[in-house]
């Protein structure tokens, strides 16, 4: 058995070949971490928004903090000039960070403009991303700051993902007044509309082509179901995602306006509105996932100016019947009526067009309204579903109907707008905090208790808008309809200091 | 631009294939970064260049290594056809300390019929058992059974050599040479121990068989040196052991003979008793088997001088297993820690 020559393999060996391959090893195992990416950040203060939030003769200094779950937080802060840029230290990539731009008006004075993204994520290679930055605690819109094209009683969702609302269907507000099938989704992070969401197997969207139909958000997407077309009710529903929508079959899921009870755990229910030109007494559940049961309860009376929420406890929580009784319904809705219970809210003021906002320990708030006689209401009771008792804890300083009332992230409501005692839409809005309202079973501790200011105008009076909460913690106002009448197409943002 | 002729296109050829299969291992593991997955590359992405990079560095190591460096190979048989438990464990034992087993069934011997050469002898002792003249038949078996041992064939058909010795032991029950008979029939069973008596024995020969085979194998006989050498010199090996295990009065035996190639003297008997606590024998196996290998190495391996391969392999393997490592290292470095990403904000 002859050894073969091996000195040559040797010498190569000892000589080059292990010090290049360890070369280009180390080389390729640093390619990966290497040559780190970059994250271009743009401001936007929105062409269709009024007013300048980064005035330079205003805003003199900007600061810049991105965090996440994963990592610290990192700031940096710089002199503002208007086309300069600001470098933040080295972000490590990962997902879910969260980037805060504020400006004020000085280094450590007082700050006059905020944004925020939505969670998003930072990797390798470059990136860009628009964040809109909006005078603080105030309402900013503009001409053009609105649906394309202009149209009023569209359904208005928050996705839960993605953070970003869709606008589906609604009515033209120029020419002959039909359906327009359209459904456009706004980037919560940029304040803009980014255009169509495709409508699947449907390339006219005729699906979308309805209005005062209703819209609840699903765990992956939103459902929107009922409303007319220019041909009469619809009973057909459709389901949506971030990026496109499909129509389902036909349901018995019509009813004309109404409104939606959210489930804080998913889905939820629809109830009130009209069918067959009657008030509605059913009411129909819809789970996370988007499945539906039809007519899960009847009410025992309807009501024209229903308002409803669900407590901390799971009860339904219903104002606004024909018989002036508020009501609140827990149990096992599917399980038919054996397994629900009804309890009368003896001593809670019945409201119409009220706005019920659940609190995060469970409570409800319900604001203003108008009573049976037409009368504008504008206390505002607390109901607390575990100790069963309902107390006034203060009231509007304006008192108003079919106003919205949202909740923001820091805890606060913000109301908005609504009819007032003119009979007229208002742009006034209150800051409600109820954070610090103690939990007492008796109504004494509480009586008045409630913090109430005025806060920042809308740029344009309405009532029965929608007014949603986005996860940037900004506030998005749109719909409703003006002194005149006629529905609004311009959005207003809100943004707060947090 | 190269230059080549047929003398160092060879050359040419290697060094363009293992810069293109190089090239495409680092282009799979870095130069195809997606930017907006977060992660540098898909995770498999990153195991399989991850591999292939691992593979072109050992890569050298076992090729070059297999054609120069192994120990020698060593033909090791077992005069018995089953593989049992003790043999299982001396297999491994001795592959496991370094040694090459060979099959001689298998790999080296042509088979042929060997009885053809003594076929004379064969026919010739069954006349006499049928004449009923069985302690003659007895020797003229013998013979036989020395034949074939002394031939190469034979050591690879132990169930050939396993029939003579059973011939051999029937014979010696015939004539009343019943202690003989017990010897060679349990030398027949020390060869195969699974072998199953044939029918052509009467029904008296059967019994004694049966009672002879509760004492458990004899130890069967060992090939004679030239037998060894022959086969050492056709297998073109440099060793050759003869492992076999048996029982005498006193319990379990393992003999062994090592046989190296080229070695002038006669090669000696090793006996080695074993316990009969079966959990003992395991580990007696094993320590006789390393012992063996030991043995059969410190003759054939050191002796030869310390090659330019040997020098190199170690430090190979080594330098190749500290830049895998350093690869894995780095590689998961990179992908347990993210990258940091610069951030500017434009007004």
């Amino acid at each position: 058995m002859s050894p073969i020559d091996t000195s040559k393999f040797s010498r190569l060996i000892r000589l080059g070949f292990l010090p290049v391959v360890l070369a280009a090893t180390t080389l390729g195992a640093l390619g990966c971490s290497g040559s780190p990416g970059v994250l271009v950040v743009y401001i936007s203060s929105s062409s269709n928004i009024s007013e300048d939030p980064l005035d330079p003769s205003v805003v003199r200094w900007l600061r810049i903090r991105i965090d996440g779950p994963d990592m610290g937080v990192v700031t940096a802060e710089g002199p503002f000039e208007r086309g300069g840029s600001t470098e933040v230290p080295p972000v490590p990539a990962g997902e879910e960070r969260r980037l805060v731009i504020e400006g004020l008006t000085g280094e450590g004075g007082l700050i006059v403009s905020r944004g925020e993204s939505l969670p998003f994520t930072i990797s390798k290679g470059q990136k860009e991303i628009e964040v809109y930055v909006g005078l603080v605690d105030r309402f900013s819109s503009a001409a053009g700051f609105g649906l394309d094209p202009p149209r009023h009683s569209a359904a208005v969702v928050p996705l839960k993902g993605s953070g970003d609302v869709l606008f589906i269907g609604g009515r033209g507000c120029v020419g002959d007044d039909e359906a327009l099938g359209r459904i456009e989704r706004f980037d919560s992070t940029s304040a803009r509309l980014v255009g169509p969401v495709e409508c699947l197997e449907d390339d006219s969207c005729v699906m979308a082509r309805r209005w005062d139909h209703l819209a609840l958000p699903l765990a992956d997407g939103a459902l929107f179901a009922g409303g007319m077309d220019d041909d009469g009710p619809m009973s057909s529903y459709g389901l949506c995602n971030q990026d496109d929508c499909l129509l389902a079959e036909e349901t018995g899921l019509s009813r004309i306006g109404g409104l939606v009870a959210e489930n804080p755990s998913g889905g939820g229910y629809l109830l009130g509105g009209k069918v067959d030109g009657e008030l509605s007494t059913r009411i129909d559940r819809i789970d996370a996932s988007g499945d539906i049961s039809e007519g899960v309860l009847l009410l025992p009376e309807a009501g024209g100016g229903l308002s409803a929420t669900i407590d901390g406890a799971g009860g339904l929580l219903l104002m606004g019947f024909e018989d002036e009784r508020a009501r609140r319904i827990s149990g096992d809705l599917e399980a038919g009526e054996e397994a629900v219970s009804h309890q009368i809210l003896e001593d809670a003021t019945d409201r119409k067009d009220a706005s019920m906002v659940t609190l995060p320990d469970g409570r409800v708030l319900a604001i203003g309204g108008r009573g049976a006689d037409g009368e504008i209401i504008s206390s505002i009771e607390i109901f607390d579903p575990f100790l069963e008792v309902t107390c006034n804890v203060g009231s509007l300083i304006r008192g108003r109907y079919s106003h919205g009332a949202s909740k923001l992230r820091d805890g606060r409501v913000l109301v908005t707008g609504g009819f007032i005692s003119t009979g007229s839409p208002t742009a006034e809005t209150e800051m409600i905090d109820p954070r610090y309202l103690p939990q007492a079973a008796s109504c004494e501790r509480l009586q008045g208790r409630l913090e109430v200011r005025m806060a920042a105008r809308l740029s344009t009076p309405r009532a029965g808008h929608a007014a949603i909460s986005l996860q940037n913690g900004h506030l998005l106002v749109a719909g409703g309809k003006d002194e005149d009448g006629y529905a609004i197409g311009r959005l207003e943002i809100f943004v707060t200091a947090l | 631009m190269d230059s080549y002729d047929s003398q160092n296109l060879g050359p040419l050829f290697m060094r363009h294939m293992w810069k293109n299969v190089f090239l495409q291992a680092m282009n799979a593991h870095f130069f195809s970064c997606p930017i907006d997955d977060g992660l540098c590359v898909p995770v498999y992405r990153r195991i399989v260049s991850m591999l292939v990079l691992v593979c072109l560095f050992f890569a050298p190591a076992p090729l070059w290594g297999e054609e120069r460096d192994e120990p020698s190979a060593l033909v090791l048989v077992l005069p018995r056809g089953d593989d049992s438990f003790v043999e299982d464990t001396l297999f491994g034992a001795l592959e496991g300390a370094g040694l090459r087993v060979l099959s001689v069934d298998s790999e080296i011997l042509e088979a042929s019929d060997p009885r053809a050469e003594w076929k004379e002898l064969e026919e010739r002792a069954r006349g006499l058992e049928l004449e009923m003249r069985f302690r003659e038949a007895a020797e003229v078996w013998r013979d036989y059974r020395d034949g074939l041992l002394s031939s190469r064939q034979s050591v690879s058909r132990p169930n050939l050599l396993a029939d003579a010795q059973l011939a051999l032991a029937a014979s010696w029950v015939e004539s009343g040479e019943l202690e003989l008979a017990r010897l060679e029939f349990r030398r027949a069973l020390g060869i195969d121990r699974r072998y199953e008596v044939a029918s052509v024995y009467n029904p008296r020969v059967r019994a004694f068989f049966d009672e002879a085979g509760q004492k458990g194998p004899g130890l069967a006989p060992v090939p004679r040196d030239e037998v060894l050498d022959g086969l050492i010199e056709e297998a073109d090996v440099d060793a050759f052991l003869w492992v076999s295990i048996g029982c005498d009065d006193a319990g379990w035996v393992l003999l062994q003979r090592l046989r190296f190639s080229g070695q002038p003297e006669p090669s000696t008997e090793v006996r080695r008793r074993l316990s009969d606590e079966p959990r003992s024998v395991e580990a007696e196996l094993r320590s006789e088997a390393d012992r063996m290998a030991f043995e059969v190495l410190s003759v054939v391996s050191p002796l030869e001088p310390a090659s330019e391969a040997k020098r190199w392999r170690w430090p190979l393997i080594g330098t190749a297993g500290v830049v895998a490592a350093l690869t894995v290292g780095l590689i998961s470095a990179g992908a347990l820690t993210p990258p940091m990403i610069d951030v500017v904000v434009r007004h």
